[in-house]
Formats: structure tokens, C-alpha cells, sequence
């Protein structure tokens, strides 16, 4: 497993989507608030120091819901495994932002301090998705040296991958990749986390896709992203 | 109206907890929500008027402006922190029955849920519109809150969840409480959440932002 300790300055961190995570849509922040948020970056960088890891696997979709790696299989679905049709070559990676990040959070909700858990809990969700479109970068380092594209990232509990197959995910990984454990359910602690898989292969389709390739109209992914 | 409870009111609504709080910058340096409730406490205000003529108004403001998009999440937080740092100085009126609550609240997050933001916020503007606030906190179970409505008979019930696999245990949550105590109105709310769902699970009652619940609550108090 390749595994990076990395910095926030090593992120491109998007403060847009910081402000979508805060709930104002397409509006811009008042300069306070834009001026939090950047206070908040800076404080963050002092202690919270973000981990990726992926691993390179050969595997094959075995049925419309089934992909195989490693000689273990992960339902990832129907609407997923359109996107790995196909290919012959998967990353399977983690990313988190931390579990100092998290003791932060502890800390602002034991204070009572609603507005800055809420700053630092948005900002948190930039650094983990930062953090994939970090290990999604050097996965793509690797596939164009085999001639390979990617395909976009994706993650237990969107598009329709049931939450719950982490654990068969998390099968084919070492022991706690980057610290992260699995609760019963599926979700992963340190909090800010994320775990996903990257097709690979002579023809993946990179094509960025929106909540129109899932049906689950309650994922709070979708409501955000209307509110634009 | 009295001019502290003006004072005190527009505090609120702007999210000026203390006199140190920098925001908002036109306020800087000048009392808060805090000192403001001192100082009319001080002048003999009673605490019933300073809720009901200040505290009140200005969530009931805060609230309208953020279902109409005029200000976001975290200007929300930052008033129900001034609604806060005033509550602390009439808690004791709430405690020895001088302040006249409109009913009991009971909220939490659904089990096998640590989100706790959005139901702390819906606490916040609750409790800011006169009711009294019981949080049972995260990863709550259906027996928590059976206990808690055995111990406040007539209390509202609130369950918030973030993501869609623990918004499924909402449904036998609901199933389990209304078992033991049908009559109580229950409430979900949370990202994942929306209308067709509060009906399928039979919930009482769904709304997208806090200030439907209070508006759904000041109903049921009238």
C-alpha cells in the first residue's frame, strides 16, 4: 500500500466548496464569515495532517452488482459497475483527514461552540474530498504509465453502494489503513474519512458525473448540491 | 418598547453574543446579548418580558430570514449563541416556574447516529421560542426517549439523522415510541430526510428548516 502523510498545503482545497458545505449554495459568504473560514483553515494546518493510502489490484466486474479484486467481492452495484464494465485494474484507496481533526471537533462541542464545530466539521469535508482528488491524482500518475485513464472515484454509501459492503471493501486492505476503523454500521472513524475504488484501464470513463447516475433521492449529497 | 429589550433584540438577531464577541463589526465593542440581559434584569424588566419581547421576536426574525435565504447556517449559529448567552441568565427564572414555557421539547440523534449540528441548531431556535429543551444528545434509542416522554408526559418528540442508513432506523424508533405512548407528536428532520418519508415511517411531522418545527410547535402550544 502507498501511503502519504501530508500537509494542507500539499491540498488543493477548494474554499467554494467550503462555502457549499456551510449552506450558501450559490451565494458568497459575508467578509467575516469568508475571514472565519480562513482562520479556521489556519488554525487546522497547525495540527491536523491529513493520510492517503491505495493499493493496485487486477479485478473484473463478475456480475451486474459484483466486482472481484483480490479474489474477494464487493457489491458496488448496478449503477457503479456500468463504469468498471470492462476494465481490468482497480485502486482501492482511504483517505483522512485525521483523528486529531476529530478530537478538535470533541473538543468545540464539549466547549458549546455550535458555530466552530460547524466551520471546522465543513472545512473537514473539503480536506477528505481534497485528499481523494490527491490519491486519485497518483493513481492517475500510474494508470497513464501503463497507458491506462480513470475512471472518477467512488464511495460505499453513494450511488447507490450500500454503506455497509465497507466491510468487504476494507477486506482487501491492510489492517486499519491510515488508522481508520469501521464501526458496525459501516462508518468510519476517524470521522472525516473517506474510502473508495478508481477503475483503471485502456478505456475508463473520466466523464465528472453528478447525482443524475443515482436515484437515491435522499442522499444529503443531493440536497446540498441543489441548493445551488 | 423598552430600549434594553430593543437592544437586546437586534443583539440577537445579529449574533452579538458578549461585548467581546467581534461579530457584527457595527456592533463592536458595545454590550451583547449577555450584558443586555443584565442590564434589564437590572432595571427590573421581568424575565417573561424579556423573553417574550425580545428573545422570542428576534429568533422568530433569525428563523424567517434563513427559510427565505437572507442569511445561511452559520449566521444562524452565531444568533442562537446571543440567544444562548442570554438564556443563562433566565434559567433560574425557568427553573423556579417564573418564566412560563409553552411546553416540553424532547430531541436527539437517531441511533447509530453522531451528527449532532442540525439538532443542536433545531435545540437552539426551540428552546429561543419559548419552549423547554430536553437534548437526550447522539446515538439516541427508542427506550432513551420512552423514558424521557414517561418523565415529561405531553413532551414533543424530535429525531434528526444525516445519513441514509441511520435515517432507516428511524421507522422502528417511531414504531417502538408510538407503541408505548401513541399520542406523542413526533418530529424528524435531517439532510436525508423529506416528506414522503416522514409519512411512510409515520412521523407527525417533517419540515426542511428549523423554523417549520417552531412554527409546527407554536401551533400545537396555541
Amino acid at each position: 500500500m502507498k501511503t502519504y502523510s501530508l500537509t494542507l498545503s500539499d491540498l488543493d482545497i477548494n474554499r467554494n466548496e467550503i462555502f457549499l458545505n456551510l449552506g450558501y449554495g450559490s451565494h458568497t459568504p459575508d467578509p467575516p464569515f469568508i475571514e472565519m473560514v480562513d482562520e479556521m483553515l489556519q488554525h487546522l494546518s497547525t495540527f491536523c495532517f491529513p493520510q492517503a493510502a491505495y493499493v493496485l489490484f487486477q479485478g473484473n466486474i463478475r456480475d451486474k452488482d459484483h466486482l472481484e479484486i483480490n479474489h474477494k467481492l464487493i457489491k458496488t452495484g448496478s449503477v457503479i459497475n456500468r463504469y468498471f464494465d470492462k476494465l481490468t485494474h482497480f485502486g482501492v484507496f482511504v483517505v483522512t483527514a485525521g483523528a486529531p481533526f476529530d478530537n478538535y471537533l470533541e473538543q468545540l462541542r464539549a466547549e458549546d461552540d455550535l458555530l466552530s464545530e460547524f466551520l471546522a466539521y465543513s472545512i473537514g469535508t473539503e480536506i477528505a474530498e481534497a485528499a481523494v482528488r490527491f490519491v486519485s491524482g497518483q493513481i492517475k500518475l500510474e494508470a497513464l504509465q501503463s497507458g491506462f485513464s480513470i475512471t472518477q472515484s467512488y464511495s460505499p454509501g453513494h450511488c447507490s453502494w450500500n454503506v455497509r459492503e465497507q466491510q468487504s471493501l476494507f477486506s482487501v486492505l491492510p489492517d486499519r489503513p491510515c488508522g481508520i476503523v469501521l464501526n458496525e454500521s459501516g462508518l468510519m472513524y476517524p470521522l472525516k474519512s473517506i474510502s473508495g475504488i478508481i477503475g483503471m484501464g485502456p478505456n475508463a470513463d473520466s466523464t465528472p458525473h453528478g447525482c443524475e447516475i443515482c436515484g437515491l433521492t435522499t442522499c444529503f449529497k443531493r440536497k446540498v448540491k441543489t441548493l445551488i | 418598547m423598552n430600549e434594553l429589550l430593543e437592544k437586546l433584540l437586534e443583539a440577537v438577531e445579529s449574533g452579538k453574543a458578549d461585548q467581546k464577541s467581534p461579530f457584527p463589526p457595527q456592533l463592536k465593542g458595545q454590550d451583547g446579548a449577555l450584558e443586555l440581559t443584565i442590564s434589564a434584569l437590572e432595571a427590573g424588566v421581568s424575565p417573561q418580558e424579556i423573553l417574550e419581547s425580545a428573545l422570542i421576536p428576534a429568533m422568530d426574525k433569525v428563523g424567517k430570514k434563513f427559510t427565505e435565504n437572507k442569511i445561511f447556517v452559520p449566521q444562524m449559529l452565531m444568533s442562537a449563541r446571543a440567544m444562548g448567552a442570554a438564556m443563562t441568565q433566565l434559567k433560574p427564572f425557568f427553573t423556579s416556574g417564573e418564566i412560563k414555557t409553552k411546553g416540553t421539547f424532547i430531541i436527539g440523534t437517531v441511533k447509530g447516529d453522531l451528527h449532532d449540528i442540525g439538532k443542536n441548531l433545531v435545540a437552539m431556535m426551540v428552546e429561543g421560542s419559548g419552549w423547554s429543551v430536553i437534548d437526550l444528545g447522539v446515538d439516541v434509542s427508542a427506550e432513551k426517549y420512552i423514558q424521557a416522554i414517561r418523565e415529561n408526559p405531553g413532551a414533543v418528540v424530535a429525531m434528526s439523522a444525516l445519513l441514509t442508513t441511520t435515517m432507516a432506523n428511524m421507522g422502528n424508533m417511531i414504531n417502538e415510541i408510538k407503541a408505548a405512548s401513541p399520542e406523542t407528536k413526533i418530529f424528524i428532520g435531517g439532510a436525508p430526510v423529506n416528506n414522503s418519508f416522514c409519512q411512510k415511517i409515520g412521523a407527525d411531522f417533517y419540515s426542511p428548516d428549523p423554523q417549520g418545527i417552531v412554527e409546527y410547535l407554536n401551533k400545537q402550544a396555541s
